[in-house]
């Protein structure tokens, strides 16, 4: 059973298409990473799922029943924008009132459990108002996890955080996950970020899905290359094109794409009297994938 | 298991209940206006007292206008008769203030949750909108009726500071508490009203605030008549239907505009 699974969702803001039927699968206990551009539809997919707004077309479903179904619903925990917070009343108060919302019986413990696992049972006692911005974004996380959500819908919670801040996050996430059988749909631009946790991705351009993948098939479509940099890219490149199938001068580097070692390009440049300045070994990141299928129209 | 069991609509509303409870009592809005109910009419009645009866002469028309202060203690509380559609002091800077404060307070607290964020949390766990709805009025209503008490002491303190007298003509302690009765289910109709404008307008607390207080207004002359000083108990009953009718269907309005508009 998948845990989100869309069919065709449509949803206009007056004259203007937001989702142009998005089709979307989140398999249960993934770690779905959705990204796209601004304004792509991210955010309102999301909202679409938390039943905030109402959509114009399509199907929602969430572990296989009506999105709408309460009992499925009270086990969703969200991060959207900003956390949903009242300013004036302290980070504790917020919590409780969470708690209540979701109905825990052991709210105190509850509370204490996500606060300590965002690293804020220090700051608990202070107004919300009064929290720095990677405070307030943990404050929304520790929000999400209560009472052990089966689905966590995360918009941009990394945005604010710091170093820190990150690898708690990471390290949450993938401990949910793992232990907890959460499924998590997080949307970030931070994409090198998101390459570290994500198990699924999916792609969302102009309100459609373009593309959804999982983490080994990213993997296979990002090969690893080897990197050279010399004083003349130009002759090197000529030289290389000679020995291997796919070379590429890319951001000042030449790109050995075929399946060799970089003691394999070295030799082949010094064959032709080349010296290379850089030699590296690397892999298209998920950030310059993302790129180059935006780039080509959203097909690779 | 952690949760505790939130199926049913009575154990939604619970849980529902114990948010705005908590959250209400927390906020220093509350205890604001909890104040100005106390302290209004204090200041209205030692006001008017000190400056006494007032005249005035239309320079156009030449026409002397009076303008009456309290004679009784219990003028601010209401009036005896049906009460007319007068527009003196008594009449309108009276107990029926509060019906304003209350729907105020109503538009502000309710849009809180809109422009905090805190309708995000709200509505992802719940899907269903009447517990939202019959919370918001069961909680406001509670804190009304504290109001419109407070309101009540702060007239008795005002009245004995501005040494006015306590006597009852044309109508006797029943009559009051019929009075005040009646006011408290009048009050469910004015909840009810705000808390439709501000689930229509969310975000927007100045556009709730102005509807209800257009709406108020058209309201506001016939409270004097429903709630007379001299009300029995027919006047009771009349508006506490009228409170529950108006409270029933504007809920389901208000599940409505929840349900047809976009939370966020």
């Amino acid at each position: 059973m998948n845990a989100i699974e869309i069919k065709n969702l449509t949803k206009n803001y007056g004259q203007k298409q937001a989702l142009a039927e998005l089709d979307m699968t989140v398999p249960q206990g993934a770690i779905y990473g959705f990204i796209g551009e601004n304004g792509s539809g991210k955010s309102t997919t999301e909202k679409l799922i938390c039943g905030l707004i109402v959509p114009n077309g399509g199907e929602i479903k969430l572990f296989g029943k009506d999105y709408k179904d309460q009992e499925i619903r009270s086990q969703i925990g969200v991060l959207i924008e900003s956390p949903g917070c009242y300013p004036n009343i302290s980070v504790w108060d917020n919590m409780k009132l969470q708690a209540a919302n979701l109905g825990l019986k052991n709210e105190d413990e509850e509370i204490r459990k996500v606060l300590k696992i965002v690293r804020m049972e220090g700051s608990a006692s202070n107004k919300f108002k009064n929290c720095s911005l990677g405070m307030k974004q943990r404050i929304g996380i520790a929000f999400a996890l209560l009472g052990n959500p089966k689905l966590l819908i995360l918009d941009e919670p990394i945005n604010g955080l710091d170093a820190d801040g990150m690898r708690i996050m990471r390290e949450v996430l993938t401990d949910i996950t793992t232990n907890l059988k959460c499924t998590v749909l997080i949307s970030s631009h931070i994409l090198g970020e998101l390459e570290k946790i994500a198990t699924h991705y999916g792609i969302i351009r102009g309100g459609k899905m373009i593309k959804e993948m999982t983490a080994e098939e990213l993997e296979k479509d990002c090969p690893t290359y080897v990197a050279i940099k010399t004083k003349d890219n130009a002759k090197a490149k000529l030289a290389l094109e000679k020995k291997f199938k796919k070379v590429s001068e890319e951001n000042e580097y030449i790109r050995v794409y075929d399946d060799v070692k970089a003691e394999d390009v070295v030799n082949e440049l010094y064959s032709h009297s080349i010296l290379p300045s850089e030699v590296k070994t690397a892999k298209i990141s998920l950030e310059e994938y993302y790129i180059n299928l935006m780039d080509k129209g959203g097909k690779l | 298991m952690t949760k505790s069991d939130i199926k049913g609509f009575s154990n939604r509303l619970k849980s529902m209940l114990k948010v705005d409870a908590r959250r209400m009592f927390k906020s220093p809005l509350v205890y604001i206006m909890f104040g100005i109910c106390l302290l209004v009419p204090v200041l209205i009645l030692v006001m008017t007292s000190f400056m006494g009866t007032t005249t005035t002469v239309d320079p156009a028309t030449g026409a002397e206008q009076t303008m009456e202060g309290f004679k009784n203690v219990w003028q601010i509380i209401g009036s005896v008769g049906n009460g007319g559609m007068a527009m003196d002091l008594t009449t309108m800077c009276n107990i029926n203030l509060v019906f304003f404060a209350v729907a105020i307070f109503v538009c502000i607290f309710v849009s809180e949750d809109f422009r905090s964020g805190y309708a995000k949390n709200l509505f992802t766990v719940r899907s269903k909108r009447m517990e939202y709805v019959a919370s918001k009025i069961i909680i406001c209503f509670a804190a009304s009726v504290i109001m419109l008490l407070l309101f009540f002491v702060g007239g008795m303190i005002g009245g004995a500071i501005a040494g006015l007298p306590f006597t009852m003509e044309g109508f006797n302690a029943g009559g009051i508490v019929c009075s005040m009765l009646a006011k408290m289910f009048v009050l469910l109709i004015f909840i009810s009203i705000a808390l439709t404008f501000a689930c229509f307008s969310k975000q927007k607390l100045w556009l709730s605030i102005l509807l209800v207080l257009g709406c108020g207004m058209l309201l506001f002359m016939t409270i004097p008549m429903m709630t007379p000083l001299n009300a029995g108990i027919l006047h009771v009953v009349m508006c506490l239907a009228g409170g529950v009718l108006f409270s029933i269907g504007l809920a389901f309005v208000s599940k409505l505009i929840l349900n047809k508009t976009s939370l966020v």
